[in-house]
């Protein structure tokens, strides 16, 4: 407080006071009551809205014994369920990893005109209804849609079947890999790159050895956010899906059809599946912001 | 300014063997949407030179550096290195060693691999073996003091060590010459000052043909063997630290080095007239007509009233060095700001008389 001890003479000694209380707290430092009220609400309502539905999934999933747990798994219907959603999150992740990295990098690097139309156009997956998104494949892939005849001539079928699939997928979970990196490069700038060109690498030498690993924590994470959402989407996927059973019915899907057959513990069973797939990717996730915090600063929020 | 000898060694192998190349610089525009960065500026810079980019922010000293490197390119004129015209190669192919300003270094690289960078990245025909590498690495971390660090990652390093390093990289492709970019401008003062040294020593032992811009004229004048001064796109003037200083080619030039007070004055009949009195200032066979004579501020001495040009104590400071006192002279508005030594001290009101030491005269714009 030497500021106050050498102030003009002309300041009354109350109104040094005065500041000189205040400056006893940080001035966004509020009282405990609002503390505590605020804290509060936060908790009661993760409790009720979040961790309650968790505890409550793997609640019903045992609630008939170990055993009829076990055998929801062992259905072929619940196993193909699986092994698709595997094999659909198998081919988006890495697709929507490639067009990640190469949407942001075209972005972050690069001055082109419609660029801000580029990055709105990555978040209109985000602000789009997953169902609507769904519609427009069958719409331009279905029996009835613009490229149907071909597609039926050529024996080709994307509506009712893997590919439609994927494709709703990869469009669903488009901005993860995106949005993560986006920032991260623009806030890296060109400089590294620059630098590693002046000394003679190449392009993709660059790429490779300067780009790649200065984004790889964030594109991890961009990753598992992508993984999640894949596995879990339900919109989209089950207006192209056709609903076969045993052919084209994902986890999400699956679990659906479950529940309105009332085989609520098979249900949850399969729930309770993905609920830890989503449960072991927010643990990886948070590792990952616990151990690389500085290489993901910058990162927009979700 | 003189025109510089042709590069170390007429064919290109050689020069690039004999290690480093004279640059020259013509004609070179550079247009960033329509907005000029440069305007038609020509420099030569003579093999093993040290020479400084000075100019403050916007003057385009960084782009000219960064055209020079091939990170940019200009929008019209041409880039020379030695003899070879340099204008349309690739930044890989000029073989520069270039220092950012934020350093640059690879984070995810120890000290030793951010150095060995250059070298291990070249085609397999071309890359040195691993132990010539390490040996090189082990070489550049001497040279730059740094030995012991080789297994730290920049993250655990100072500014100044990091800096080092990017000047160690720079140095390990052997480059034909090496361009510096505010290679101290984020270091602290007393770093910087020990950074200045130490560069002008690696310079002197290495040899390389050298650029580096900086808006700081300390380290410009004292690290430099010429400078070259640009403001808005264009070249103000190259020199010796010492011709800059003493003979600066514009007001800007003398006003950017330094405080200045500005006198207006006339100039009739072969006579320099301040307030209508003549002045003990030749003419040097300026135009007629009102002029401007700049003045640095210890260029400047009081002596008793009666003697020089009368003036009356307007106010006076303590500074660190002495006293700064501002003068008003006799029958005008015009106040001069003097350096004096802290043992001279003058009262507010106090008559004396001025002389003017060195002034410079141009004419008014």
């Amino acid at each position: 407080m030497s500021e106050h001890s050498s102030a003009p003479a002309s300041i009354p000694a109350d109104v040094s006071g005065t500041t000189g209380r205040a400056a006893r707290h940080a001035v966004t430092t509020e009282s405990r009551l609002v503390q505590g009220v605020a804290l509060g609400i936060a908790f009661v309502f993760l409790a009720l809205f979040l961790l309650l539905p968790l505890i409550t999934v793997f609640l019903e999933a045992f609630k008939r014994g170990f055993d009829t747990y076990l055998a929801a798994f062992s259905e072929p219907d619940a196993q193909s369920a699986i092994r698709l959603t595997l094999t659909v999150a198998a081919i988006a992740v890495p697709l929507n990893l490639v067009f990640g990295v190469a949407a942001s990098w075209a972005i972050a690097k690069f001055s082109f005109p419609g660029k801000s139309f580029l990055i709105t156009l990555i978040d209109l997956p985000f602000s789009v209804s997953p169902v609507v998104s769904g519609l427009v494949f069958v719409l331009l892939f279905g029996a009835q849609g613009y490229f149907g005849p071909f597609l039926q001539a050529h024996n080709i079928s994307i509506i009712f079947a893997l590919p439609g699939i994927v494709i709703a997928t990869v469009f669903v979970t488009f901005p993860f890999v995106a949005r993560e990196l986006i920032p991260l490069m623009q806030e890296q700038g060109n400089t590294d790159e620059e630098a590693a060109l002046s000394l003679g690498a190449s392009g993709f030498t660059t790429f490779r050895t300067v780009t790649l690993p200065n984004i790889r924590w964030g594109l991890l994470y961009g990753v598992l956010l992508c993984n999640a959402r894949a596995m879990g989407e339900f919109g989209a996927v089950a207006v192209v899906s056709g609903h076969i059973r045993g052919l084209t019915n994902t986890m999400p899907l699956h679990i659906e059809i479950l529940y309105n057959e009332y085989n609520i513990a098979a249900a949850f069973a399969v729930a309770s599946l993905l609920a830890l797939l989503a449960l072991i990717t927010l643990a990886a996730k948070s590792i990952l912001e616990w151990r690389f915090a500085d290489s993901l600063a910058g990162r927009g929020g979700h | 300014m003189q025109t510089p000898s042709p590069g170390v060694a007429g064919t290109r192998s050689a020069a690039v063997q004999a290690g480093t190349v004279g640059i020259r610089v013509s004609g070179i525009g550079k247009e960033f949407r329509g907005s000029k960065a440069l305007d038609g500026v020509d420099l030569a810079i003579h093999p093993g030179e040290l020479i400084a980019l000075l100019g403050p922010s916007g003057s385009g000293k960084t782009t000219l550096l960064r055209i020079i490197a091939g990170l940019e390119f200009a929008t019209t004129g041409s880039v020379f290195f030695g003899t070879e015209d340099a204008t349309h190669l690739t930044v890989q192919q000029r073989r520069v060693g270039f220092v950012f300003q934020h350093y640059a270094l690879f984070k995810h690289l120890t000290v030793a691999d951010n150095i060995a960078y250059g070298l291990s990245v070249r085609p397999r025909k071309e890359r040195p073996p691993q132990a010539a590498i390490r040996r090189k690495v082990q070489e550049l971390l001497e040279l730059v003091q740094l030995d012991g660090l080789d297994r730290r990652y920049p993250a655990q390093l100072s500014g100044g060590q990091r800096q080092r390093v990017a000047l160690a990289r720079a140095l390990a492709v052997e480059p034909r010459v090496l361009l510096l970019d505010e290679p101290f401008g984020a270091l602290d003062a007393k770093v910087r000052k020990d950074l200045r040294r130490w560069l002008r020593d690696i310079h002197d032992r290495t040899g390389h043909t050298t650029i580096f811009v900086t808006h700081d004229q300390d380290e410009a004048l004292e690290l430099a063997d010429r400078v070259a001064i640009l403001a808005n796109g264009r070249l103000e003037q190259v020199g010796t630290p010492d011709e800059i200083y003493e003979k600066p080619a514009s007001p800007f030039v003398l006003s950017f080095l330094g405080d200045t007070v500005a006198l207006p004055v006339e100039v009739k009949g072969g006579k320099v007239l301040l307030a209508g009195d003549p002045l003990d200032v030749d003419p040097e066979g300026a135009a007629e007509g009102r002029a401007t004579i700049y003045l640095r501020p210890n260029e400047v001495t009081l002596a008793p009233y009666g003697t020089g040009i009368p003036g009356i104590i307007a106010s006076q400071r303590r500074t660190v060095n002495g006293r700064r006192v501002e003068v008003r002279v006799a029958f005008s508005d015009v106040l001069i700001e003097v350096e004096v030594p802290a043992e001279q001290t003058w009262s507010v009101n106090d008559r004396v008389g001025l002389h003017l030491r060195k002034a410079r005269l141009f004419p008014a714009d």
